[in-house]
């Protein structure tokens, strides 16, 4: 039988945050195919030049994620404190303020403004903005805990007060320019690498366990032990493992040896991870919403088991990494681990809540479950002929020496299957968006549906 | 950066731009930047132009960076950059 949906309200501030994702994510899927499809057929008209479409894609690569895990983070903090948030007020100001950064910074970079550092292109104005947005998340987190601190000693409650005001540092450090290069890289990592692979990730981790155990209420202490663990050595291992993007870039050499070591170290909570989400997701069945959210969660693992735990591994080994590194190998990598692991994650997520709040009806469910298939099987071609493509081009542009543009233009039936995989993945992206998004573009209409499905036999 | 590397991170469809002041002349590097001339392998599509000025404050930059050591370029033997 059909939970009921959160009744006490507060978990309603998660729902603006996941209908934003819907957005962003059909931004997203638009934006990637666009550049996807110029590369192989450069001379095609396409409405976005080259290099302003990527920026636009890169920033949307992280910001649609954190959108959905600002939502969840607040939803399940409300559901595993068991108290309302402290100021719905605040996180929906926090909200706007972020949604008004991230148009001004997607404007921004369809006009060509940029400030030219990857993943960091967004003019400083905006930056400055989601780091205020990240502040004010932590003042209404902080003061949510106070009002149970007794229960906020527990692992959902500690990642989420942590990671928030961490990744809002972060981003404050890397706002900045820096004069010398290499430390203006090394800056942009902290936010590339330790927003992904520390403070996101354990906010990520923490989203399972809560979705996976707390949802269920059934008794999840010893997961969230592992949990702790978890997160304990994502932040250990991963903050030192940010070497292993300091190899090349003019930082003194000890980064090698802490960068290779900790990556090894690395892999360990990326298993632990999987162990967790596969060990609750045991059993869960009955409930489609959660089931379903149950299914990405579980695509996210395995996608990030095999582009962090196997292919991100092979990668940080400085040997190989000289030979592959700046080419689409890397590229091959991000789609799997960043694409793979937080996007699929928060599909479930945003799906777990939407659904929550006003339940999928019987098409929007057929959606849903193909697009799954599509999603995946569109992701796994993206991701495996980048890599492929990207092993090409080491070989004969670092092996044979062969020149830029030429081995370039060897990769383009790579480049035309990876193109294929954004348009399958993009067809799963819609019938998401559509299955998960049609309730509620109703909203001005009776609410006949969810009033029905709010209540069952009562 | 959308394009090219530098230090090997960035975009993949252009060439690695640390070393970039090492291979080529100055007058090359200031031309390239500021005729917008047709990016092979398109037919269409020129490289962006910048002002004269700024093709100067870009070839200071390049200059510099080409001095930092960043162990990349000791191996592979070729083919790292244009």
């Amino acid at each position: 039988m059909r939970r009921p949906p959160v009744r006490d309200g507060s978990g309603e501030v998660a729902v603006p945050y996941a209908l934003a994702v819907l957005v962003l994510f059909l931004f997203q899927i638009t934006a990637a195919n666009l550049g996807a499809v110029h590369l192989v057929f450069p001379d095609l008209p396409v409405p976005i030049a080259f290099e302003r479409g990527r920026a636009i894609h890169l920033n949307l690569a992280v910001f649609w994620p954190m959108l959905g895990l600002m939502g969840a983070a607040y939803y399940f903090l409300v559901q595993d404190l068991q108290t309302p948030i402290w100021s719905r007020r605040l996180a929906m100001a926090q909200f706007w303020l972020t949604i008004v950064a991230l148009a001004g910074t997607l404007g921004a970079l369809l006009l060509g403004f940029t400030e030219g550092r990857e993943y960091l292109e967004a003019p400083w104005p905006f930056k400055l903005m989601i780091v205020l947005g990240l502040f004010l998340f932590t003042v209404n987190i902080l003061a949510t805990l106070a009002r149970r601190w007794h229960r906020a000693i527990r692992p959902v409650p500690l990642i989420v007060a942590f990671s928030v005001p961490v990744s809002g540092l972060l981003l404050l450090a890397a706002t900045f320019w820096y004069h010398n290069p290499s430390i203006d890289e090394m800056v942009r990592f902290w936010v590339v690498h330790l927003w992904e692979e520390g403070s996101l990730d354990i906010l990520a981790s923490a989203a399972v366990v809560a979705l996976l155990v707390g949802s269920r209420s059934v008794s999840g202490r010893a997961l969230e032990g592992w949990l702790f663990i978890e997160a304990a050595l994502v932040i250990f291992s991963g903050t030192l493992a940010t070497g292993h993007h300091y190899y090349w870039i003019g930082l003194p050499a000890f980064w090698i040896a802490v960068g290779s070591v900790f990556s090894f170290l690395q892999v360990v909570p990326i298993w632990m991870l999987a162990h967790i989400a596969l060990k609750a997701s045991r059993g869960v069945r009955g409930d489609w919403g959660l089931s379903r959210a149950t299914r990405f969660i579980l695509s996210a693992v395995a996608w990030n088991l095999g582009g962090a735990g196997v292919v991100g591994l092979a990668m940080t080994v400085p040997a190989i990494n000289r030979y592959i590194h700046g080419t689409y190998v890397t590229s091959g990598h991000a789609h799997l681990a960043l694409g793979g692991f937080f996007g699929f994650l928060v599909l479930g997520l945003v799906l777990f809540i939407l659904d929550r709040h006003r339940p999928v009806d019987p098409a929007g469910r057929r959606a849903v479950d193909l697009s799954i298939w599509f999603l995946n099987v569109g992701m796994g071609l993206m991701g495996l002929s980048l890599l492929a493509a990207g092993g090409l081009e080491a070989y004969r542009l670092r092996v044979l020496g062969r020149e830029f543009i030429w081995v370039q233009s060897t990769l383009r039936p790579y480049l035309a299957l990876r193109s294929l995989g954004g348009i399958l993945f993009a067809i799963g992206g819609l019938l998401y968006d559509w299955g998960t998004g049609h309730p509620w573009i109703a909203l001005g209409r009776p609410r006949r549906l969810t009033e029905g499905a709010r209540s069952p036999g009562k | 950066m959308e394009c090219h590397t530098l230090f090997g991170n960035g975009g993949y469809n252009a060439p690695d731009l640390t070393r970039v002041a090492l291979r080529r002349s100055d007058s090359f590097i200031t031309d390239w930047l500021t005729k917008g001339r047709l990016v092979r392998p398109t037919k269409t599509e020129a490289h962006p132009a910048v002002s004269p000025a700024d093709a100067e404050a870009l070839l200071t930059f390049f200059k510099y960076v080409a001095t930092v050591p960043n162990r990349w370029d000791a191996l592979p033997p070729k083919g790292v950059g244009p």
